[in-house]
């Protein structure tokens, strides 16, 4: 049986690795002494998968995280007991019951939506964006397997405007994501010249496609 | 948010692993600041992922905790980077947990487990915006203590440290705490009443005073707790990965074999066994609080904890998909019963020689032979465990050109029993380390081997052991913990001329700056080699003869003598009681239960 679980990645674990968040999902999961599936072979892992990696710093509001169950289990008890055994800054939100067939989360990913608090002025943030989307490339280096690349993130940026609040400025992006390539939420904030102006990042939701 | 917190977050966006520095751990505790009326930060003066796999501080952590009226938080010792930012942007060492300034806790609590974290010890105090120097401190700052291993010998920090608590804490730091709850002072008081607890605490046993005891006027006994406390069945988690990654549990205090370049076996005397239904049960509790998929059986001697092999089953049976681990296994009371208990077979079970002649073993009092270590290694590979690692040790007393060449034929016999038993898979891996002779052992006395002649042994081995894996302690780090572990107080201002050149986590073979220590050492006028590489009289006053930790300096002395002569000392836990010292004053539980009388 194959359980969808949705969950939250918040202060004061923003900054926990993404390595480091998969050992502390397992380590739920056996403390919740859930009937999770295990892979075979001579190292035998939890069939735990999650859509995309959450980059170090970024808050989570909507995460999704699939799990293989070695047998049938009732969803709500399952949601309730892995509940009660997140550590500080992940937050349950809710399991459903998927297609053990379906395609995984990492295949079917397409997008990602970020919001970005600021302390900066709003205009200059407005200008750097219209300097961004006014350009037909642009290019960052990315670590390769074999040393430095380069990459033309401008049509993986789907997305891209601000809101002012009181006190605040928030950045929205719509990112690509999946197998087919994304860019990267640091990456963008690097072209825009924005690091120190950074209150917080959140990744807001993930969407899907065929 | 707060303009400290965004400085903070800031600061954690750009630095390495900065959930080093994050908290809000599993079964860290945040307690109520307010509803406690002392407040301790256990500082651990190294990386937080070292920090996190010290057993030690989360059997006080936990103990200070389930006081209602105290608070312990955890503080570590942050990462160059980290450190620069916290400079630039002003924020002071802080709890993980409270995010409170160190210098808002009653007490700051250091963990002294090595020698080359001196250094760490004042990076944290300078970053907590306190003075250095106990006899700077006032009612304003908090009491600064340290207690572990290399409390032991407390010369070199005591300039640095308000009271030192020797030997095992776990009473002590109870004791202390409640000291300050009774006392009128609390951080931020009046120093006239800070003092007067000061001189309140040297009454409390176990508790050495560098302000009141001076270099030795009055004689500090160690603390032994006994019975053992209680297993720490909720232990703070980790996220990031710690160095062990695993649930822990003291099987047994204390050693009775001897072994002469220990410390550890001379320290933690008398033995103290935990009862096997203690472990099983706090291993259940353990494991469901964890979420660990790992166990790991600690003690100085876990092979001759009795029933070993049983204890093991029955723990493989109850959590089968738990790795059970067994750090310090001897070579001669392994057993085909225990390498068939540990049901997952991955991995390296490790044994430590340590010498390459019997001749040598037997001067040293590991008196394993060698049919002994190739049994073993033919049990292990036959059952079939795919590697065997083997400790190794240069540089001991008395060692000769033939005890060399001999790790390297011992070594090359194992891999063959290995090749014959468990076929091409098997792998043996060898790790040397340098002796460093440690203060309260029979080589006290002794003399490190130059650093040249080390360097040379290493060279012979990496040739002889090709085909081996092999790794080897950087000497530059044996060296200076030779230095410190039999040093006095004059080391002091050494090593906080070193820590202002800016020497820092000097145990990470990449970060040590030699020529801080260097410059430090001819800048105080110090010679380094009068403390490593001299020979000690029988005669001479030791720096550390005013800490009595129950085994007598007769006795060292006698051990000496006797390594000397090749002459074997038994095991007292099944032999005749070899007169340590224990006995005479009540402290060897063990024995004074059986009602064994005092042996030689």
């Amino acid at each position: 049986m194959r359980i969808r679980f949705e969950y939250a990645r918040v202060e004061p674990g923003q900054f926990v690795g993404h390595l480091d968040l998969m050992r502390a999902l397992e380590r739920a999961i056996r403390r919740a002494g859930l009937p999770v599936a295990f892979s075979v072979g001579f190292n035998p892992q939890m069939k735990v998968a999650i859509a995309a990696p959450l980059p170090v710093g970024v808050v989570g509001r909507r995460e999704l995280m699939d799990v293989q169950f070695a047998e049938d289990v009732e969803v709500e008890a399952v949601v309730k007991g892995l509940a009660a055994q997140m550590p500080a800054g992940l937050e349950m939100l809710g399991g459903v019951a998927v297609d053990e067939f379906a395609p995984s989360l990492q295949a079917t990913l397409r997008e990602c939506e970020y919001e970005v608090v600021l302390r900066a002025d709003a205009e200059l943030v407005q200008g750097a964006i219209e300097g961004f989307l006014g350009r037909e490339a642009v290019v960052v280096e990315r670590k390769g397997k074999r040393g430095r690349v380069t990459k033309d993130i401008r049509e993986l940026v789907r997305g891209l405007d601000v809101v002012v609040g009181e006190g605040e400025v928030v950045l929205r992006m719509v990112l690509a994501a999946g197998p087919t390539g994304g860019a990267k939420v640091g990456e963008v904030l690097g072209v825009l010249g924005l690091g120190d102006e950074i209150v917080r990042v959140e990744r807001t939701r993930l969407v899907f496609g065929e | 948010m707060t303009e400290h917190n965004w400085r903070l977050s800031g600061a954690l966006r750009r630095v390495e692993r900065p959930v080093r520095y994050a908290g809000g751990e599993w079964n860290s505790r945040r307690k109520d600041w307010n509803a406690a009326q002392v407040h301790l930060a256990l500082a651990y003066p190294d990386a937080y992922e070292i920090g996190m796999s010290n057993l030690g501080l989360q059997i006080l952590y936990s103990i200070v905790n389930d006081l209602p009226w105290a608070l312990a938080d955890r503080t570590y010792a942050p990462w160059g980077d980290m450190e620069r930012e916290m400079v630039a942007a002003g924020i002071p060492l802080f709890g993980v947990e409270s995010r409170r300034s160190a210098a808002d806790f009653d007490v700051l609590g250091f963990s002294l487990p090595y020698e080359l974290n001196y250094t760490n010890v004042l990076l944290m105090l300078d970053l907590a915006g306190l003075p250095l120097h106990g006899r700077e401190r006032d009612g304003r700052h908090p009491l600064v203590i340290a207690g572990g291993s290399a409390a032991h010998n407390p010369a070199p920090m005591s300039g640095f440290f308000d009271a030192m608590v020797i030997g095992e804490a776990e009473e002590a730091i109870v004791e202390v705490l409640d000291a300050v709850r009774g006392s009128g002072w609390r951080v931020g008081g009046s120093t006239g009443e800070r003092e007067a607890l000061l001189r309140g605490l040297g009454r409390i046993e176990g508790v050495y005073v560098p302000t009141i005891d001076g270099a030795g006027a009055r004689t500090v006994r160690r603390r032994i707790v006994e019975p053992l406390p209680p297993i720490v069945t909720r232990p703070v988690v980790p996220f990031a990965e710690a160095v062990h990654d695993r649930a822990a549990i003291e099987i047994q205090r204390g050693c009775t074999r001897g072994c002469r370049f220990c410390q550890a076996g001379f320290i933690y005397r008398p033995l103290r066994e935990r009862p096997q239904e203690e472990i099983r049960h706090g291993a259940a509790a353990l494991l469901a609080s964890t979420g660990y998929d790992e166990l790991g059986l600690l003690s100085l001697s876990s092979s001759d904890y009795p029933g070993i092999d049983g204890l093991i089953r029955d723990l493989s049976c109850s959590h089968p998909t738990v790795r059970l681990s067994l750090p310090s296994l001897r070579i001669d009371s392994f057993s085909v019963g225990i390498a068939e208990a540990i049901q997952r077979r991955k991995g390296n079970l490790t044994f430590a020689p340590e010498a390459g002649t019997q001749r040598l073993r037997d001067a040293i009092n590991k008196g394993v032979s060698e049919d002994d270590l190739l049994n073993t290694a033919n049990d292990l590979f036959s059952s079939g465990f795919s590697g065997m690692k083997l400790y190794f040790m240069v540089g001991l007393p008395g060692e000769r050109e033939e005890d060399v060449e001999g790790i390297v034929r011992l070594a090359r016999e194992v891999k063959a029993v290995a090749r014959r038993a468990g076929g091409g898979r098997a792998r043996v891996t060898a790790a040397v380390s340098t002796f460093v002779p440690k203060a309260h052992t029979p080589f006290q006395w002794a003399a490190m081997e130059t650093r040249d002649s080390v360097l040379g042994k290493q060279r012979t081995l990496k040739d002889g052991l090709r085909g081996i894996n092999m790794s080897w302690h950087d000497v530059r780090e044996s060296w200076l913990e030779a230095v410190f572990s039999r040093g006095d107080a004059l080391l002091g201002p050494v090593v906080e001329r070193a820590y202002r050149d800016g020497a820092r986590f000097d145990a990470w073979s990449d970060q040590l700056r030699e020529e801080s220590w260097l410059a430090a050492f001819e800048a105080e006028g110090v010679e380094p080699g009068a403390y490593a590489h001299r020979e000690r009289e029988p005669q001479e006053r030791l720096p550390w003869d005013h800490i009595d930790v129950g085994v007598t300096k007769e006795y060292l002395w006698r051990e000496y003598v006797r390594s000397r002569d090749g002459e074997i000392t038994g095991d007292c836990r099944s032999g005749a009681c070899a007169g340590c010292g224990l006995m005479e004053t009540g402290s060897c539980v063990a024995r004074v239960s059986a009602g064994a009388g005092v042996g030689l």
